[in-house]
């Protein structure tokens, strides 16, 4: 984390920020749902890191959103639980990468990030019922870890730098 | 080549190999059905002493598929799976606090019936027990 972008938590948000924000996550949702029907593959990845690209730090506070509205539209079960964190780890893995220029490079982050997704999401299913119900949840879920990896792999290359550059034109960086 | 380029491919490399470890990993992990006729026995413990042992031929992959094909179990579907309340007709009395538990040869089995894989000659041993 930069100072920057530790300074620009404290500094308040412009109204600008605060609608551009919201409608990151709005976006985040709006292309999860409308993917919905092709299994593990989604643009939340690819948004949230362009989200810390152009925004840094403040980019938990569309993830937030994100998070928040996923349940209210799909009811809170225990996935919900894997939501509070995972997305959250991808957030933080991008801050670290923020000076990172390298499409290439963005686009391994989120195939990484799709491979491990299934084993983050076991953590809860660790302390529900033991390393073994853990280990097979993430064992059933391998193949779609595959798709997620792929996808975010080849979205991630294709879209990151076009909507980076379109972002940056709209909106230089804070 | 600069030096962000041959990161991005040693990292791109890395991707790939831990793909095939996980294609692998599940490949060889996964529990796997065999395919055809396979002959099973399901003994039954009841409480009230009507114990039997049956012997089931069936195509199913899973221990839930043999059941329902006997008409021998009664459940709900939970975040887990099947969650058996009666057994051939009798139902656990929550109440009492019975419960339907199952092993395999006699040892115990981790996973429910939905993902318990069954072959041929597998014997499983449902009892009827009480108290937590």
């Amino acid at each position: 984390m930069n100072s920057s972008s530790m300074r620009a938590i404290k500094s308040p948000m412009s109204i600008r920020e605060l609608v551009e924000l919201s409608l990151m996550g709005a976006l985040m949702v709006g292309t999860q749902v409308a993917m919905a029907a092709l299994p593990n593959i989604n643009l939340v990845s690819v948004l949230i890191i362009l989200t810390v690209i152009v925004y840094g730090i403040k980019a938990f506070y569309p993830v937030a959103v994100f998070v928040l509205l996923e349940g209210l539209i799909y009811g809170f079960g225990l996935w919900f639980f894997n939501y509070l964190y995972v997305w959250a780890i991808l957030t933080v893995i991008a801050l670290l990468f923020r000076k990172n220029e390298s499409r290439l490079i963005w686009a391994v982050i989120a195939g990484l990030f799709g491979l491990s997704f299934g084993a983050l999401c076991s953590i809860p299913y660790f302390f529900i019922g033991g390393p073994a119900m853990a280990f097979s949840y993430w064992v059933s879920g391998i193949p779609f870890d595959i798709t997620h990896c792929i996808s975010n792999f080849i979205l991630t290359l294709l879209l990151l730098a076009p909507l980076r550059k379109l972002f940056l034109k709209i909106r230089p960086i804070a | 080549m600069s030096k962000n380029k041959k990161t991005g491919i040693l990292a791109l490399i890395i991707l790939v190999l831990l793909v095939a470890g996980s294609y692998t990993a599940y490949h060889f992990l996964m529990p796997k059905a065999m395919d055809g006729n396979k002959t099973i026995t399901i003994s039954i413990d009841h409480l009230n002493g009507d114990d039997k042992t049956l012997t089931v031929k069936t195509d199913a992959d899973y221990l839930r598929g043999a059941l329902e094909q006997e008409g021998l179990v009664e459940g709900t579907d939970g975040d887990f799976g099947l969650y058996i309340t009666a057994i051939d007709g009798e139902t656990a009395d929550e109440s009492k606090q019975q419960w339907w538990g199952y092993t395999k040869s006699g040892e115990y089995v981790e996973t429910g019936v939905d993902q318990t894989a069954i072959e041929d000659g597998d014997n499983f041993e449902f009892k009827l027990n009480e108290g937590y």
